[in-house]
Formats: structure tokens, sequence, C-alpha cells
């Protein structure tokens, strides 16, 4: 025993009986001494270090071989813990045994505070580079399982293929073009586009509504083909399985890993691209413009147009793919872009691009196929008392012709009212009819001096009306059709609607 | 038999009772920090540690108690947990391909064949919760106990897993039937087959009771549940322990004999929970590590053996309690805190 060891008081067990012997212990040259303190004859005993099993809580150490777990070393107090771990050369350990409970607790706090704070700020990160490791043909098969959820809303696709390659050649060079396989129309009312995986970019019956010009068109198509080369969806997915992991891991329950199924649709719907993909998209749709010499201004007129309208509710199916609605904040960071491309294109070149307004239209009208039966079957009519509305123009404000001032509802009133809105809304979409306005429940309809008014014919419906919903301010109502109570559809529009 | 006799000469051997205590000397500052350790080691081992976590749990909760002076020992590691993880997945894997192709086949087939694939799931389920539950439980409590050592003895269960399974398939129809009134009696059985088969090296468990003798508090209790929003059941948590408790005893012939007695009322039990409550919510969760030391503590102090037993000479015998795979599958499943 060298004069400078510590020694320590022990406990041992022999294994073979209950009974529990005093000893002293040293740790000498990586070895474990045990000398028996009480019985008659001492004994010694040496353990090597490596042949035993050590289980160390702060203030309690016991010891014992790997081949004979019964005879048991006991030593309590902390100081034992260091000078083992200092003989095994763990010397981390030792540090960090040295520390009082209090300074051990507050550096297992900070670690953890750090690793949540890391993750959450690496997650975007981690996600990009893991995705890298995602074959790019696993993001096709997760596009064909998505577009099949929404084949049905799918309008004719006849059109797409030209149109695709004429937006791809625009805005893609040859080796991208591969990227985007197709560009369908959504038969749905809400103003959005989308970017699945795979290639596939879905713009809605409401959004080409909404767009007035080429340029328009493109800007969006540039943002949405921006997040398909940037394979946004796919590191959405990473991401949102990471978390989803890494939760599965802190409740213990290692079937988290079950999540990392890529065809997982309800995974997806619970993601959305966050503000640093979007950012990343609008600069690289408008790098896309300006190579290929389109005005930048679209994307932007786009954004500022559809926020002054009311926002519709998003389909949670769609929300992943979605684009965000657009903010100021977004439109000034897309201004400051294009101030600093000052030779950007100024005007549309149809000629030079290629995609002419008459491409816009027929985008357009591909969901509106009834449009054109509607109005040459009108035409046909005859001893029609009640004129026929332009169908492209006619929208269903309220099938109740009573306006409802706000503090007369009732549960009854609204259910109505909810059910004729939902009837409206299908009726509208059926027959490519564009819905301008969904009356809310609390909306009553004056005219711009206030005045209540009541809509129960055609003729009635002279000025200017104006909707309001107590929330907001008065909207001017530029076009509406009307649906009295007991009237039929088709005395409004000359032919039978389908209904 | 041997042990009633024994009891009788308890009454001659008052003055020379002792009391054996038991207590939990672990802090809750220390738990939080293995807590967290477990955690980060988790997440960065993508769940592998998780079972060497565990283990390093059951070290500290067991190296903490303390009976009549000695820490008891976990002897277990890690990877014999994974292991029997992995086989459990293997099991379970099997099992639902098998359900999946029969589901298959059945509709392929059509008609009669779909009822007998849903009779034959039913089954599945049935073998589940009355077949694998208990064993998963008992084979749990098996595992635990052959890696846990006091004084260098270690303790084990002799293999009483049909006994178990038997009672609980049966006890569990029956209280199903009976609407919860046999279950105090299914209580008292499964702790007598385990307490029964329970060593020490060679002292021995017993438990002397009857299920019956808690049939009239338990019905009581349950009646008033309603009435008394639940807490009916605190006074019965503290019955039945009592009582249980009280009829356990551990020893041997040779070496003499203790009684089991804890000193528990509902209300304090109410209490504990309730500060308990109370304490998690308020610091979502933070101070679960603090209130679990202090729980035990508390629970601990109140629990002793009374009688005279000489531990020193306990010998070990570790004869018909060798762990088998099935006990690993049993802790497998993850059952319970530790």
């Amino acid at each position: 025993m060298n004069q400078n060891q510590r020694i320590f008081e022990g406990k041992l067990t022999d294994g073979t009986i209950g009974r529990v012997d005093s000893v002293k212990v040293w740790i000498e040259d990586r070895k474990v001494v045990i000398q028996t303190v009480d019985s008659v004859e001492s004994r010694t005993l040496t353990w090597s270090i490596d042949e035993t099993i050590r289980n160390v809580q702060s203030h309690s150490v016991v010891i014992y071989k790997r081949d004979n777990e019964d005879v048991q070393l006991w030593v309590d107090g902390q100081g034992f813990s260091k000078v083992l771990f200092e003989a095994t050369g763990s010397d981390i350990r030792a540090w960090f045994h040295g520390f009082s409970p209090t300074a051990k607790l507050g550096l297992a706090l900070f670690s953890v505070i750090f690793v949540v704070v890391g993750l959450w700020f690496s997650a975007d990160f981690a996600a990009r580079e893991l995705t890298r490791f995602v074959p790019l043909s696993w993001d096709e098969k997760l596009g064909e399982s998505t577009s099949k959820v929404f084949a049905q809303d799918t309008c004719d696709e006849e059109i797409r293929q030209e149109f695709n390659d004429k937006v791809t050649s625009i805005l893609l060079l040859p080796q991208e073009r591969h990227l985007v396989k197709s560009i369908k129309v959504l038969d749905r009312p809400e103003v959005n586009a989308f970017a699945f995986p795979g290639g596939v970019i879905g713009l809605t019956k409401g959004f080409l509504h909404q767009v007035e010009s080429p340029e328009e068109l493109l800007g969006v198509l540039a943002h949405e083909v921006a997040h398909v080369k940037h394979r946004d969806s796919m590191t959405t997915l990473v991401r949102s399985t990471m978390f989803a992991v890494v939760w599965s891991l802190l409740i213990g329950d290692i079937s988290g890993f079950a999540l990392v199924d890529p065809s997982l649709i309800y995974t997806l719907a619970t993601s959305q691209y966050n503000r640093k993909q979007e950012s990343a998209a609008d600069r690289e749709g408008i790098k896309m413009l300006y190579r290929a010499g389109v005005p930048l201004q679209g994307l932007n007129v786009f954004f500022e147009k559809i926020s002054k309208k009311d926002k519709m509710n998003l389909s949670s199916k769609l929300e992943i793919f979605s684009t965000h609605p657009s903010d100021q904040r977004r439109i000034a960071a897309v201004n400051e872009l294009i101030a600093n491309l000052p030779d950007a294109a100024q005007s549309y070149d149809e000629v030079k691009l290629g995609l002419t307004k008459a491409d816009l239209a027929n985008l357009k009208s591909l969901c509106y196929s009834s449009k054109a039966e509607i109005l040459s079957a009108s035409e046909e009519r005859e001893g029609e008392a009640t004129e026929v509305l332009d169908p492209s123009l006619v929208v269903f404000v309220s099938l109740n012709a009573n306006p409802i001032p706000k503090d007369a509802l009732d549960d009854d009133a609204i259910r109505d009212k909810e059910f004729y809105e939902s009837e409206a809304r299908r009726v509208a979409s059926l027959n490519g009819l564009k819905v301008i306005y969904i009356k809310t429940r609390n909306a009553d309809f004056r005219t711009k001096n206030g005045e209540s008014f009541k809509f129960e014919n055609k003729a009635d419906w002279e000025g200017e009306f104006y909707m309001f919903d107590g929330e907001k301010s008065p909207q001017l109502i530029e076009e509406i059709a009307l649906f009295p109570d007991g009237k039929e559809y088709s005395d409004y529009f000359g032919k039978e609607i389908k209904n | 038999m041997m042990v009633d006799n024994k009891l009788r000469d308890f009454d001659h051997l008052g003055d020379h009772m002792e009391r054996y205590s038991v207590k939990f000397v672990g802090k809750g500052s220390e738990f939080a920090i293995l807590i967290v350790k477990n955690l980060l080691l988790t997440i960065l081992t993508l769940g592998i540690y998780h079972f060497w976590g565990k283990v390093e749990v059951r070290k500290f909760l067991w190296q903490h108690t303390v009976f009549h002076g000695h820490r008891f020992a976990y002897t277990g590691n890690g990877l014999e947990l994974f292991l029997a993880r992995l086989k459990l997945i293997g099991f379970l894997i099997l099992v639902i391909a098998m359900l999946g192709g029969l589901g298959y086949a059945s509709s392929l087939i059509g008609g009669a064949a779909s009822i007998v694939f849903g009779v034959i799931t039913a089954v599945v389920y049935l073998l589940f919760y009355f077949v694998l539950l208990p064993f998963a439980m008992v084979s749990s409590y098996r595992f635990r106990m052959s890696r846990t050592t006091w004084c260098g003895i270690q303790l084990g269960v002799l293999d009483c897993t049909k006994e178990y399974i038997k009672t609980f398939a049966i006890g569990g129809i029956l209280t199903l039937l009976t609407i919860g009134i046999y279950s105090p009696i299914l209580m008292a059985d499964l702790h007598r087959i385990l307490a029964n088969n329970t060593r020490a090296g060679t002292l021995k468990f017993r438990f002397n009771g009857d299920g019956k003798d808690l049939l009239k508090t338990f019905i009581i209790c349950f009646l008033l549940v309603i009435p008394t929003l639940g807490i009916s059941m605190f006074w019965w948590s503290a019955k039945y322990h009592t009582y249980i408790l009280s009829k356990t005893f551990m020893g041997n012939e040779a070496n003499g004999f203790a009684q089991g007695d804890i000193q528990l009322t509902g209300g304090e039990i109410f209490v504990q929970f309730l500060v308990s409550f109370v304490i998690i919510m308020l610091t979502l969760g933070f101070a679960f590590p603090w209130i679990l030391v202090m729980n035990l503590e508390w629970i601990f102090a109140k629990v002793s053996f009374n009688g005279k037993v000489n531990f020193d000479a306990i010998k070990q015998d570790k004869q018909g309690m060798v762990s088998t795979l099935g006990d690993g599958l049993g802790d497998a499943l993850d059952l319970g805190l530790a």
C-alpha cells in the first residue's frame, strides 16, 4: 500500500451467506485491493479493475467480478467513485463526479436546453442535408401517391402537357426541365398553388380565376417550380419525421421509426413549408424570371391582389404543399430583390416567351367546360321571359332572398343558410360559375346609403349593393345572381343546371 | 402451516422482536440528472441507449433502497434488455404477419373464411389479454428479481408462470362477470403466487391472506366511489396494502421469521397524491424526479418487517430460480417505470 493512497471503509459479502464484513479498500495500479479488518486472520483480495463491473451512484459504489456477481464490495462516500474513475482512466467521469449535485443538475439542465435549442435551429439544416440522401425516385413515388388523392379534382388533362412544356422551357434550363413532370388544374375554389413532391404542380380554379396576365401566372409558377427544384416537400417530410422520431425517443417508444414511411399522407398533412423555404423559393423564382426575361413584378402583383381578398380555408390535405398566404413582409422582400435587378424586363414579350394570353384563357377554361354549352343552349331558347345571365359572370350570393339582420338569427336559420351556402358553392362550381362572395351568417345586405334590401325579383337588383359582415368595411358587390326560394335554377340560366 | 406454527412462537418472542426497516436514500437531483443523461443519450443513439438507460434507472432505484442497513444491487445490463426487445419485435412481426396473411387469404376466399378469420383475430386478442399480459407480468417480475441481490444473496422467483397465467385468466373472467367485485380476491391470489415463490437465497416469503377478507371493504369503497368522487379508492388502497403486507412473512425455520407491516391511512395517501399531482402540474412535469423520490422515501419509511431473522446466516441458493428467455421477453414489454 502506497502511503499517499486514500483508504476507504467498505463492506464485503462473500456470496455464500448473507453476512457482511467490514473491509478497508484502496486502489493501486488499476487494482482494487480489499483487506478484511475484523477477523482473526486478515486477508487481502485483489481485483483487477478490468475484470470487475462497477455500479456507481454518487454516494454508493458496488463492485463485483464479472464471473461472480455474488461476491460484492460496497463502498459508500463520494470520494471513492472519483478515485475509481481516475484509476480507470475515465477522467471525464472523475471530473464530473467531483461536482456537487447542484452543479451537476445545472450542467444537466444546460445540456437539455442546449440540445433542444440546437435541434430547433438546426432542424432545417439537418433536414436539408438528410434529404440529399433520399433518392429522387422517392419524391416521384410520393408525388404519385398524393396525386391519386386529388385525381377526382383534376380538370381535363389534354392541354396540360403542351402548357407544361411552354412553362418549363421558359423557367428552367434544359438539364432541369425533367424536374417538372406536369401542371394540373384542380377544380377547387380556393386561391392557391401547390408543389407536390416529384415535380407535379397544382393550380386551383380559384387561383386561375384571379390571374389576369401571363406574367402573374409565370411569377407564381416560378415560385412553385423553385419548391420542386429545392425538394421542399421531401425536406419538410424529413424534418417532420425527425421531430416525430425525436419525440418517440424521448418518451421511450422506438416504434416512432415506423413513421419513416414516405407514403404516409397524414404525416405530410401535418407540416407546411416554413418561411425560409418560402423566401428561398421567392428568390429562386425571381432568378428564373429574370433569366427568362419575364417582367419580375408578376408574383408581387398577384400577392398584393389576393392579400386584399378574403382568405378561404385550405384543405388540410393540401396545406403542406401550399404556398403560404402572402403578407406584406414577403411582398417587401420580393420588391427588394427586384430593386437589385434594374435591368430586368419591363414588358412581357408574348412572341419571345411563347406563353400567351390565349394560353392563359385556355388554362382558365379547363374547369369551365360547361360554359359554352350553357351559352349556346340559351341562345336557342324562345319565349323566355326571364333574362339569361352570362354564367361566366354570375355569382351566387344568397339563396335566401331576405337579408337576415345580425341580431335576428336563430339556429334553424343558421343551419339553413349554411346548407344553402354550401349548396350554392357546389352548384356554382359544377356549372363553371365564379363565386365572388360567400355570405357569412352575420352579414346582411344594405345599399350604400345603409338601407336594407330585399331581393325577391331580379328587377329589384338595381343600383349598387354592398356586403358587409359587421367586421369589415362594406364591399361593393359587382355581380350578383339570385336564387329566391321556390324558383328553378333554369329560370336564370336558360338551361337546366347540373345539380 | 409451518409459518403459522412459528407465528405462535412469535408471541413468546415479543421482547426479542426486531424492526427491520426499509428506506430510500436517493436524491431527486441525482435522479433528475440521470433522467436527463438518459434522454440525451437516447436521442443521440436514436433510441438504442434506452435499454442501458433503463438499467441505470434500476441501478439508481435499487442501490438507493436500503433494507436493514444494506443496499440492494441490480446486476443486469442493457444488452440483455436490448436483445429481449429485438426478440419481442420479431415475435410481434411474426404474429402480425400471420394475421395479415390470414386476413388476405380470407378476403380472397370470401364467405365463411371471413368469419373464421374474425374468430381467429378475436382469439388472438383474448390470448393477448389473458395469456401474454400475465405472462409478461410474472416473467418481468422474475427477471428483475433474478438481477437483484442483497448482501450478495441473489433474489429470485421459482417458476410459477403457468399457475399465475391460469389464476389471472380465470380470475380476470370472474372479475369481468362480477363487474369488478372479484378483483380483491384475484389481486390477493396473484400476490400469493408471487410471494410464495419468491426467495432470497434460503430466505422464503409467504402470504397467508385471503382476498375474501377484503371483499367487504372493497365493496364499500366501490359503492362510495361516485359519492366521494373517487376519494374512497385511496382508503381502499391503504386497507389493501396494509392487509397484504401484514399477511406477508419472510424467513425460514433455521433463521427465524418476520412479519410485514405498513402504517398507512387513506388520508395520507390522498394528501401525498394531491401534493404530488399539484407540484407536477405546476412544474409541467419537471419536478417528476423529485416527486418520485419523495414518494419512495415516504412509502418506504412506512414499511417494515418485524420479528427475528438471522440475516447473516441466510445462504445463497439459486436452485430453480434461473431466468429464461421468456423472462426477458416479458421485461421487454416495458411494463412499469423501471
